[in-house]
C-alpha cells in the first residue's frame, strides 16, 4: 500500500505554481510586446496620414496665393482680373482673413474651377475631417461636411502670420497643424508643418 | 520494464512540445516587433523628410523674392540684402564662384557672374530648421559658359544641377537657384539622421 501511493505521486503545489509562473511569463511577455507593437504601428500609420494632410494644407495655402497671381497675369493682359494679388491674399478682412486670425482650413472644391473654400476654425469642430464614401466614379476625399460621410480622427488648422505685421507685407509664415486621437486614447497627437510664402511676383 | 519506461518517454515529449511552442511564440513576437520598428522608422523618416522639404520650399520662396527685389544688386555684383524668415542678412558676392567661367574674368566678366550663398536658421528650438540658399546670377553680354571642367562638372559645384555645364547666350540673363532644406539647425546638418531635400530652379 505505501509503495503504491509513492508511485502515483502527481505534481506538488510548488511545482504547479512555478510552472504557472513560467508559463505566464513566457506567454504574457510576448503578448504585451505584440500589443505595444500593434499600437505603435497604428500610431505610425496615423502619423503618416496626418503628415500628408498637413502637407496638403501648405500646398493649398500656396495655391491660394498662386490662384490670385494667375488672375493678375490675366489682369495685366486683358485688364480684367486681380490688380493687386498679394495685398488681397494678405488682407486681414479678405477671403483668407480667418487664416490670419483664429485659423482656417482650406479645401478644394470638387468642380472644374477647383476654387478654394475657406473654413473658419474659430469653432474647432468646423475643421474636423470626414471621409466621403468611395464609389466607382469617385475616390474618397477628406471634407469638413459630416452629412453622409464617415468621421476621421483628424482636424486641420492653417494659421498664417504676416511679416512685417504692419505695412507692406513681405512674407507669410504658414503653419499647418493636424491633430488627432490615437484610437480611443484620450491623449491627442499633433504634427505641424511650417513654410513661408513670399511675394515672389512683380505685383503687390 | 514497459511500465517504468513509458513515463520517461512522455516527459521528453513534453519538453519537445514546450520548446516548439516557445520558439513559435518568440518567432511571431520578433517578427511583429521588427515590422513595427520598421514602420516607426518609416514614419519618423517621412516626418523629417517633410520638414526638410518645407524648409527647402520656404528657401525657394525666399530666393525668388530676393532675386526679384534685389535684382539690380544681383546683376551688378553688389551686396544683396536677404530679408527672410523674420531675420535679415547682407550677403556679399563670393570672391570666386568656384566653378570655371568661360570666357574667364576680370575685368570684362567680373560682376557679370555672381554667386551668393547663405545659410539661414529658423523655427523655434527644438524645431529649428536650416535652409541653405545658393543663387548664381549671370548677365551675359557675350556668351558665357560655366562649369566646363575636365574633371568636375557643374552638378558638383551647384547641388542638384541637371546638366554638366550651363550656357548663357549673349544678351540673356540667367539665374540658377539651388536650395537645400535640412531637418535640423545649420550647426547640426552633418549629424547622423538629419534629412535634406533639394530644390533647383533655373530662370
Amino acid at each position: 500500500m505505501i509503495y503504491r501511493q509513492q508511485t502515483e505521486s502527481g505534481f506538488s503545489l510548488v511545482e504547479v505554481l512555478v510552472s504557472i509562473t513560467i508559463l505566464l511569463l513566457v506567454i504574457v511577455g510576448p503578448m504585451e510586446i505584440i500589443s505595444k507593437s500593434i499600437n505603435s504601428t497604428n500610431f505610425s500609420t496615423e502619423q503618416v496620414n496626418a503628415w500628408f494632410l498637413a502637407q496638403e494644407g501648405l500646398e493649398l495655402a500656396q495655391k491660394g496665393r498662386d490662384d490670385l497671381v494667375l488672375s493678375n497675369f490675366k489682369f495685366q493682359i486683358t485688364g480684367s482680373g486681380e490688380a493687386s494679388p498679394f495685398t488681397k491674399f494678405t488682407d486681414l478682412s479678405g477671403k483668407y482673413g480667418a487664416c490670419f486670425g483664429s485659423g482656417c482650413d482650406l479645401t478644394v472644391d470638387d468642380t472644374p474651377a477647383a476654387a478654394l473654400t475657406v473654413t473658419n476654425c474659430g469653432v474647432i469642430g468646423n475643421c474636423k475631417f470626414y471621409l466621403t464614401p468611395t464609389s466607382d466614379s469617385a475616390r474618397a476625399s477628406y471634407v469638413h461636411s459630416g452629412s453622409g460621410n464617415s468621421p476621421t480622427p483628424y482636424t486641420r488648422v492653417i494659421k498664417m502670420e504676416r511679416t512685417p505685421a504692419a505695412g507692406k507685407v513681405r512674407e507669410i509664415k504658414v503653419t499647418s497643424t493636424v491633430t488627432w486621437r490615437t484610437g480611443s486614447l484620450i491623449s491627442s497627437q499633433k504634427v505641424e508643418a511650417v513654410t513661408y510664402l513670399f511675394n515672389v511676383y512683380d505685383s503687390n | 520494464m514497459t511500465a517504468i519506461n513509458s513515463p520517461k518517454q512522455q516527459s521528453g515529449f513534453a519538453l519537445l512540445i514546450t520548446i516548439l511552442v516557445l520558439s513559435v511564440v518568440v518567432a511571431v513576437t520578433l517578427a511583429i516587433v521588427e515590422l513595427s520598428l520598421k514602420q516607426l522608422k518609416l514614419s519618423v523618416d517621412s516626418t523629417d523628410s517633410e520638414i526638410a522639404f518645407h524648409a527647402a520650399n520656404a528657401g525657394l520662396e525666399c530666393a525668388r523674392y530676393t532675386r526679384r527685389v534685389e535684382s539690380d544688386n544681383f546683376e551688378s555684383g553688389a551686396n544683396v540684402q536677404f530679408n527672410c524668415f523674420g531675420s535679415s542678412a547682407t550677403v556679399a558676392k563670393m570672391a570666386n564662384p568656384l566653378f570655371p567661367v568661360i570666357p574667364a574674368g576680370p575685368p570684362a566678366i567680373d560682376g557679370q557672374v555672381g554667386r551668393y550663398q547663405l545659410n539661414i536658421d529658423w523655427g523655434t528650438t527644438p524645431n529649428t530648421r536650416c535652409t541653405s540658399v545658393d543663387i548664381t546670377s549671370i548677365v551675359a553680354t557675350t556668351t558665357i559658359v560655366i562649369g566646363n571642367n575636365t574633371t568636375k562638372k557643374l552638378p558638383q559645384y551647384i547641388t542638384g544641377y541637371s546638366s554638366s555645364t550651363k550656357t548663357c547666350e549673349a544678351g540673356e540673363r540667367c539665374t540658377i537657384m539651388s536650395v537645400i532644406g535640412y531637418s535640423s539647425a545649420c550647426s547640426d546638418i552633418a549629424s547622423p539622421g538629419v534629412l535634406k531635400r533639394e530644390i533647383l530652379l533655373e530662370l
